[in-house]
């Protein structure tokens, strides 16, 4: 046999392709990063974040002065350093101007240093535009903080795999930096116009704040389902499998090119919402049009026993997506907060 | 560059179909190759992770990192094909698949050969990018293919394209 005979031979040998589950696999294992957005797969940030609005919601006139809240934590030699949030309106805005100002939040450190970024999402004007900061320690509870506003390519980064709609600028006036003390506010504005101020309230603290998750279970929330470890079946197949999908009193499944299928304890009213399945232990089953949805969850995903849950099939949520991102084309599964029980 | 896991999707989508390839044909399985190619992308978030992209490039590592990972699952369980016997005439004629034969021959190879046929031959690399991912020298290389490709040429003896005959 000469080298072409031979070359020919191994031709014959071709590779088959990559699985679809390999690039799953991947998705599901990658870590979910420390942040918060509203309407994206998340951890426990947007359960606080729920709880706070909840309270609201139940209100006889829902109007708000708190958009979201969001708990972080740095261990150090030093001890735990947590960061709290708190993304505030004034005045105290309605249901659905409080849904319209969506963003997010990141949180993350390294050695000595926390730092992280935020930004908002006017949906009202279609504007966004964010903030990136970094906490240095310069003496026993004194921090300086570094504020930059968020480049656009880092925003989308944030905002993946949602599509940025809308016009991008930079928060109004930024301190370059200032020294900030544990246990002190300091304040970040994002907007500011026609007498109605966003902004995010800070506050280090060596302690867990009370309301955070390290103090309060998020599955003891009455309203609030925790997805830890799920896989979702869809017509008794597995589809999807993710390590985490966060908590909320909303939590959801996209397929591809279907949509989103929300699924409430509560719709609080939202005629879209209607019951579909229930939920008992580890398991939610519900059924949208001909389809059946099983999720299987590690941990126990609500209080009680077994309760009905409310489904809403909200197929306009595939023009959010941004096509070119991997998840675009995949099920996955999510969470929101409250204010996605008074959108239209 | 950004470790984070959008930047681990955006390698993934540039480098996996090569890397999985590479590993199935290491390992003569589409399971273990798929546990291996998403083990190399999981590594690079890892605090020590070794990569330094002063010192080579992404797809050198991650073609590096996968024959790691391959050597080491051969080391815990001889692959498949080598643990079978040598498969009967019957079986070839039921198997009957050229490609099959081929991939049966590649993985017959010691590890070594094997991985530097596959990155010659079908990933169409270079002699040098080849001696950077195993860590060999250059020389070894080179007869490492040539022992490859002198002990394929044995074993698919039986196979190669036989020249008509006019009678």
């Amino acid at each position: 046999m000469n080298d072409a005979e031979l070359d020919e031979l191994l031709d014959a040998c071709t590779a088959p392709g990559p699985p679809p589950s390999l690039r799953r696999g991947l998705v599901a294992a990658l870590p979910v990063e420390r942040r918060k957005v509203f309407g994206i797969p998340l951890r426990w940030a947007l359960v606080v974040a729920g709880a706070t609005l909840c309270a609201a919601v139940g209100a006889a006139t829902f109007q708000t002065s708190v958009l979201g809240q969001f708990y972080g934590r740095s261990s150090g030699d030093g001890g735990d350093l947590y960061i709290n949030v708190t993304r505030r309106i004034d005045p105290p805005v309605g249901p659905l101007k409080a849904w319209s100002l969506g963003g997010g939040y990141s949180i993350g450190g390294s050695g000595a240093a926390l730092s992280g970024g935020a930004y908002l999402r006017d949906r009202s004007v279609g504007s966004y535009c964010g903030y990136e900061y970094t906490l240095e320690g310069v003496a026993t509870g004194q921090f300086r903080a570094s504020l930059s506003a968020m480049p656009l390519s880092r925003l989308k980064e944030r905002t993946a795999p949602f599509r940025l709609q809308g016009q991008f600028g930079a928060p109004p006036g930024l301190p370059a930096s200032q020294t900030v003390q544990v246990g002190e506010p300091f304040e970040v504005t994002l907007s500011e116009r026609g007498g109605e101020r966003i902004y995010d309230r800070i506050v280090l603290s060596w302690t867990a704040p009370p309301d955070s998750p390290w103090i309060r279970s998020a599955s003891a929330q009455n309203g609030s389902m925790r997805l830890a470890g799920p896989q979702l079946y869809i017509d008794g197949q597995l589809t999807a499998s993710q390590r985490d999908a966060g908590s909320g009193p909303v939590i959801w499944v996209h397929l591809p090119g279907q949509g989103r299928f929300l699924v409430a304890l509560d719709p609080q009213g939202n005629p879209r919402f209607t019951k579909g399945g229930h939920v008992s232990g580890n398991v939610i089953e519900f059924q949208s049009g001909n389809t059946q949805f099983k999720i299987a969850c590690t941990e126990q995903i609500a209080a009680g026993g077994d309760r009905p849950v409310f489904v809403y099939h909200q197929q306009s949520f595939e023009d959010a997506l941004d096509p070119s991102h991997p998840l675009a084309g995949q099920a996955f599964l999510g969470n929101a907060g409250p204010a996605s029980l008074h959108q239209e | 560059m950004e470790r984070n896991s959008a930047a681990i999707l955006r390698y993934f989508n540039e480098h996996h179909e090569p890397l999985f390839r590479f590993a199935w044909r290491l390992t003569g399985s589409v399971a273990d190759a798929e546990d291996i190619v998403q083990e190399c992308f999981l590594a690079l978030l890892r605090p020590g992770c070794a990569f330094d992209p002063n010192r080579t490039s992404l797809r050198t590592y991650l073609f590096g990192a996968v024959h790691n990972q391959a050597l080491k699952r051969f080391h815990r369980s001889e692959t498949a094909a080598r643990a079978q016997d040598p498969p009967t005439p019957e079986r070839e004629c039921y198997v009957a698949e050229m490609r099959q034969i081929v991939l049966r021959a590649i993985l017959q190879l010691p590890e070594g050969q094997r991985e530097t046929l596959v990155l010659a031959h079908y990933e169409q690399m270079q002699l040098a990018e080849i001696a950077e991912i195993l860590q060999i020298e250059l020389g070894a290389v080179k007869s490492r293919l040539q022992r490859a490709r002198a002990s394929l040429k044995e074993m698919l003896a039986a196979y190669a394209p036989k020249p008509e005959r006019n009678s």
